[in-house]
C-alpha cells in the first residue's frame, strides 16, 4: 500500500479530528446517582496528524473510550465530535459517513469466518464500493507487508492469533483511513512483528493520518516516544506529566 | 426495475458474497417457497381455466334461444310451433330454427319432473333456434317477425343461466385472485421472518459490515440479493411442477370429466414464466424492508 500525502481524506494539520466535551458514561440508569461511571467529564482533543497511546489498567474503560469514538457506544452525557462534526446519537447515516474515515482494529479482531484474508482485508473498500479489480493490487501489496502474503486464500479460523491479528490491521489501514483507532493491536504477536506493526502506524501517521492506540504494552510505549493518555478512575491523565491532573481542553 | 439493477450490480462488484453462504434455514425456505410458488401457478392456471370454461358456456347460451309457442284456434301445438320455426329461420342471424317433437320435449323434462306425472302435464311447444355466431338476431326482431305472422309466443333467451355463469365465474375468478394473493403474502411473510432471522444469525457480520462504514441500504442490498435470488430459484422450480401437473392434465384430460371444468390450453404455460420473477421480487422488497426496518432500530 502507498499511501498519498495529498490524499484528501487525511485531514489538514491543525484541525482537532477528535473532540469530547464533558462526556461521561455509565452503564446503569444515569437518572440514579448510585450507578458508577466508567467515564467522567472527559475533556480532550485529538489533534488532526497526532499519535498517543491510550493507557491504563484493565476496566478503566479504554475499550468504551474507542468505542464512543467510533460510535458504537453512545456516552451517557456531554457531546462527541469527529472531524468537525458533532455526533447526532441514532443518526445511521451519519455514524455510516464518518466511520468511513475511520480505521479500526478490535481487539476480538472480528474477522469475517466465511471470506478469505484476502476478501478479508479487502472488505472495507468493497463497503466503499470499489471494484476487485481497482483494489486487488493495493490489498496483495498491503498483505505483504503485514507478513500474510503467502495466506491471501487461507481462512481466518486457520490462522494464528499472530496472523489474526496482522490481517484486522490490515483491514483497518486498507482504506488510509483519517483516524486509525486500534484496541491492543500488538497483544498477540512478538516483539519484533509488533515493531514492524509500530512503524506502519507511525508512517501512517508521517502521512497525516491521526493514530489513537490501546495498549497494556508499555515496552512498545517506552520504544515509540510518542505522548500517552492515561485512563485511571474514569479520568484521563497525560502520562508524561509529573503529578497526574485531569484533562480539561487537552492538545 | 432500479432495484433489480442495482441487484445486479452489486453482483458485479462481488459484494454478494459478504453474506456467508445458505444454511441448512435456507434449505427448508427453498422447499416453502418452491411450493408456495406452485400453488400460486396453480391457481393462476385455474383461474384462466376456468374462465375460459365459463365463456365456452356463455358462447353456447348465447348462440341458442328457445321459443314458446301458444297455439290459437284449432291448430294443434305441433303445427303451431312448425309455423314459428319456418318465419324464425327467415329472420336475418337465426342460423337454424327447429320445433322440437313432443317425444323429444317430454325426454328433456323427465329429469326433472318424471315418467307418470309427464303424462297428465300439457307438453310445452318448444323451437330450438341456433343463433349465427358473428350476428346473431336480436330477440326483438324474432318476435316481431313472430307477431307479424299471428304467432302467440314468448321468448326465452336463457339470460337467466347466462347471468348465472357469469356470476359464478366472477366469484371463481374473484376465489382464485383472492388464493394467489393469499399465497404471494404468506410468501412475504415467510421471506421476513428468514430475514429476521437472517440477521439475527449474522449479526456479528452485519456488525462489521456496519463498523467498516457500510450503510443500512448496503446491508439492506446484501440481505436482499440474497433472498431474490432464493426465491427466484424456488420460483422456477415452483413454476416447473405447475407446469408439468398442467401438462398432465391436458394429456390425460380427454378422458377426464374435470377437463371439460378446466379446459388447459398449452398457451396457458406463458402466464408461469414472470412467476418466479414476481415471487424474486416479493423477496427482494420484502427482505430490504425488513432488514431497513430493523437496522433502523438498532
Amino acid at each position: 500500500m502507498t499511501p498519498s500525502p495529498e490524499d484528501s481524506r487525511i485531514a489538514p494539520a491543525g484541525n482537532t479530528v477528535v473532540d469530547f466535551r464533558d462526556v461521561s458514561l455509565g452503564y446503569g440508569n444515569m437518572a440514579s446517582t448510585d450507578d458508577p461511571l466508567i467515564l467522567k467529564s472527559l475533556n480532550f482533543q485529538l489533534p488532526a496528524g497526532s499519535f498517543h497511546f491510550l493507557t491504563g489498567p484493565s476496566g478503566a474503560g479504554k475499550t468504551s473510550l474507542l468505542k464512543m469514538i467510533y460510535l458504537a457506544q453512545t456516552p451517557s452525557s456531554g457531546e462527541i465530535a469527529l472531524f468537525g462534526e458533532t455526533i447526532r446519537p441514532g443518526d445511521r447515516l451519519q455514524s455510516a459517513t464518518l466511520r468511513r474515515r475511520l480505521g479500526i482494529v478490535f481487539q476480538e479482531f472480528r474477522l469475517l469466518e466465511h471470506l478469505n484474508v484476502f476478501d478479508n482485508a479487502a472488505l472495507p473498500l468493497v463497503v466503499h464500493g470499489q471494484s476487485r479489480k481497482q483494489y486487488h493490487e493495493d490489498v496483495s501489496e498491503l498483505l505483504t507487508w503485514v507478513g500474510l502474503s503467502h495466506r491471501l486464500d487461507a481462512m481466518p479460523h486457520i490462522l494464528s492469533g499472530g496472523e489474526k491479528q496482522r490481517l484486522a490491521i490490515a483491514r483497518a489501514v486498507v482504506t488510509r483511513p483519517t483516524l486509525i483507532l486500534a484496541d491492543e493491536p500488538t497483544g498477540n504477536i512478538d516483539y519484533a512483528m509488533g515493531m514492524r506493526i509500530m512503524r506502519l502506524f507511525i508512517e501512517l501517521n508521517r502521512l497525516g493520518a491521526t493514530v489513537l492506540i490501546a495498549t497494556h504494552d508499555e515496552s512498545l510505549v517506552r520504544a515509540s516516544g510518542m505522548p500517552v493518555l492515561e485512563l485511571k478512575g474514569g479520568e484521563l491523565y497525560r502520562r508524561d506529566l509529573r503529578t497526574p491532573r485531569p484533562t480539561g481542553g487537552e492538545g | 426495475m432500479i432495484g433489480l439493477a442495482r441487484l445486479w450490480r452489486t453482483r458485479e462488484t462481488g459484494a454478494r458474497t459478504l453474506l456467508p453462504s445458505q444454511d441448512e434455514r435456507e434449505v427448508a425456505l427453498h422447499y416453502v417457497i418452491g411450493f408456495l410458488c406452485f400453488l400460486s401457478c396453480m391457481a393462476l392456471l385455474i383461474v384462466i381455466a376456468s374462465d375460459r370454461a365459463a365463456q365456452g358456456w356463455a358462447r353456447d347460451i348465447r348462440a341458442e334461444v328457445t321459443i314458446q309457442v301458444r297455439p290459437t284456434g284449432l291448430e294443434s301445438g305441433s303445427v303451431a310451433a312448425a309455423a314459428a320455426a319456418e318465419v324464425l329461420a327467415g329472420v336475418k342471424g337465426v342460423e337454424e330454427a327447429r320445433a322440437i317433437e313432443p317425444e323429444r320435449a317430454k325426454d328433456l323434462l323427465k329429469p326433472w319432473l318424471g315418467d307418470v306425472v309427464l303424462d297428465d302435464l300439457p307438453i310445452p311447444n318448444l323451437v330450438e333456434v341456433k343463433l349465427t355466431p358473428k350476428s346473431p338476431a336480436k330477440p326483438r326482431a324474432m318476435m316481431d317477425a313472430l307477431a307479424n305472422a299471428n304467432i302467440d309466443a314468448t321468448l326465452d333467451d336463457h339470460s337467466v343461466w347466462l347471468k348465472d355463469i357469469e356470476k359464478s365465474a366472477l366469484i371463481i375468478r374473484l376465489i382464485f385472485l383472492g388464493i394467489f394473493l393469499m399465497i404471494g403474502s404468506a410468501a412475504a411473510a415467510v421471506v421476513a421472518f428468514a430475514t429476521r432471522a437472517g440477521l439475527a444469525a449474522r449479526g456479528d457480520v452485519v456488525e462489521v459490515l456496519s463498523l467498516c462504514g457500510a450503510t443500512d441500504t448496503f446491508i439492506a442490498e446484501r440481505f436482499q440479493y440474497r433472498f431474490a435470488r432464493m426465491a427466484f430459484e424456488s420460483g422456477l422450480l415452483g413454476s416447473a411442477a405447475a407446469a408439468i401437473v398442467m401438462a398432465l392434465i391436458k394429456v390425460t384430460g380427454p378422458s377426464q370429466s374435470f377437463a371439460m371444468a378446466l379446459p388447459f390450453s398449452w398457451h396457458d404455460l406463458l402466464v408461469l414464466i414472470p412467476c418466479p420473477v414476481l415471487v424474486a421480487m416479493i423477496a427482494m422488497v420484502t427482505a430490504r424492508l425488513v432488514t431497513l426496518r430493523l437496522l433502523g432500530r438498532s
